[in-house]
């Protein structure tokens, strides 16, 4: 096979090869960013349910458990209410953000 | 119609269990103080007997010369009294929610331990729990035969009094959701081959003393021979409307006062004087007609030349007052 078209065979194989990485790169990208849209998601809708449970959980048939019997309940929830600080924290601290105001 | 506040026993039933509790209930302003501690020193006649006040008006510290909130002080023979005072109470709970914060977040303990102390002691909720309580404390407490209690103006007695349903219908969905929690935890711990400890939950077992708690305490509420509900109103409109909305409310709880007061009643050639006549008979009538347990008393006080402020003046008016008993 002459030298010439020796070189086109390989340049033509560098260009699919490239076109091939450069396909499975933009897949690659695309699924990153897919699955960072999926994480963000995620949270978005973790924070306008936790949003919507708290201005309208009263109407959906929600109604806040008495203040007092949360109270008594807590020193029997330590660790649920600290891994439900912890979630809280993880969502950027929105809930504790709007419960603070007062404080 | 008796002359002479004794009569009134006859409408509360000697103590079934100790203590009989007597609620005397009323718009703010009607007197509902003068009538516990005249009730008082009647039922401590027949045992030892406590007013406790929990209007925050702090009427009885002033009429009985007590010199501290909280704490019980002999009055008048077998008579006691205490004026309760809700600070103490909802400073405590608090206290105990931000000692919990601060074990779960210590950073709490630098940042604003003070500012959720304070958002905790004013949330809503928290004052009517602490009354809520007070009256289960008085339930069980054993050492006098009656306890009246002199509740606070209507609106918030009534909500302290629909407290044990409502928390019922509430730890009873608690309890079903963590039914649910406790299986699903038995289901996981078997499947990765862990013990049963997991049956063992404290937060199921406190859901279940806390709903008993509360229907011993509606039944106490509702039941003739542990609780008498006394209205207390002036022959005046607003009152009066207070106390037909206190005994429907009583009605909707499957319960009726025991005793109707109406208190500071003009005599009638002053009435009619003042042109307030017709607007006192129209007040009468309407309490007179009031739906009552049987047997009923309907107590009737004429109003006095100054204002009871002192036990010698309330003692005064125990032979001005008289009596219409209904069976």
């Amino acid at each position: 096979m002459p030298a010439a078209a020796i070189k086109t065979l390989a340049r033509t194989l560098v260009e699919i090869l490239a076109g091939i990485a450069s396909e499975a790169l933009k897949t690659f990208k695309h699924m990153m960013v897919g699955h960072a849209v999926d994480s963000l998601q995620l949270e978005l809708d973790e924070l306008e349910n936790a949003f919507a449970t708290m201005v309208f959980g009263s109407l959906a048939g929600m109604p806040l458990v008495p203040l007092g019997l949360a109270l008594e309940l807590s020193p029997h929830m330590e660790v649920e209410l600290a891994k439900m600080l912890e979630r809280h924290a993880k969502y950027r601290d929105a809930i504790s953000e709007y419960a603070a105001f007062g404080g | 119609m008796g002359s002479g506040m004794a009569e009134v026993l006859k409408a509360i039933p000697p103590p079934d269990a100790k203590p009989h509790v007597v609620m005397v209930s009323g718009k703010g302003g009607v007197g509902k103080t003068t009538v516990s501690i005249m009730l008082g020193l009647v039922l401590a006649e027949r045992g030892d007997t406590l007013v406790e006040s929990l209007d925050q008006a702090k009427h009885l510290l002033e009429y009985l010369s007590l010199s501290e909130v909280n704490r019980e002080f002999k009055v008048f023979g077998r008579l006691s009294a205490m004026q309760f005072d809700t600070g103490v109470g909802v400073s405590k709970l608090g206290r105990e929610y931000v000692w919990l914060m601060q074990r779960i977040m210590p950073g709490l303990k630098v940042l604003n331990a003070e500012s959720v102390l304070d958002m905790v002691r004013n949330a809503p909720g928290l004052e009517e729990e602490v009354y809520l309580r007070e009256v289960l404390r008085l339930y069980s407490y054993d050492r006098y035969d009656y306890i009246v209690v002199d509740t606070p103006p209507t609106g918030l007695t009534l909500r302290i009094l629909n407290l044990p349903r409502l928390y019922k219908f509430w730890v009873e969905r608690l309890i079903s959701l963590r039914e649910r929690i406790v299986s699903l935890r038995y289901v996981i711990a078997r499947s990765l081959g862990q013990g049963d400890e997991v049956l063992d939950d404290p937060v199921l077992y406190k859901l279940k003393e806390i709903g008993e708690r509360y229907a011993v305490l509606e039944r106490e509420l509702l039941s003739p021979n542990r609780t008498t509900f006394v209205l207390v109103s002036t022959p005046e409109p607003l009152p009066v409307y207070e106390a037909e909305k206190t005994t429907e409310f009583l009605k909707s709880l499957g319960s009726k006062p025991g005793i109707i007061v109406a208190n500071r009643i003009i005599p009638e050639d002053i009435a009619s004087k003042l042109g307030v006549r017709e607007i006192q008979e129209r007040a009468l009538s309407k309490l007179r007609k009031l739906d009552c347990r049987r047997p009923c008393a309907m107590v009737e006080i004429p109003m006095v030349d100054s204002v009871p402020s002192s036990l010698d003046s309330v003692k005064g008016l125990l032979s001005k007052a008289r009596i219409d008993l209904y069976s």
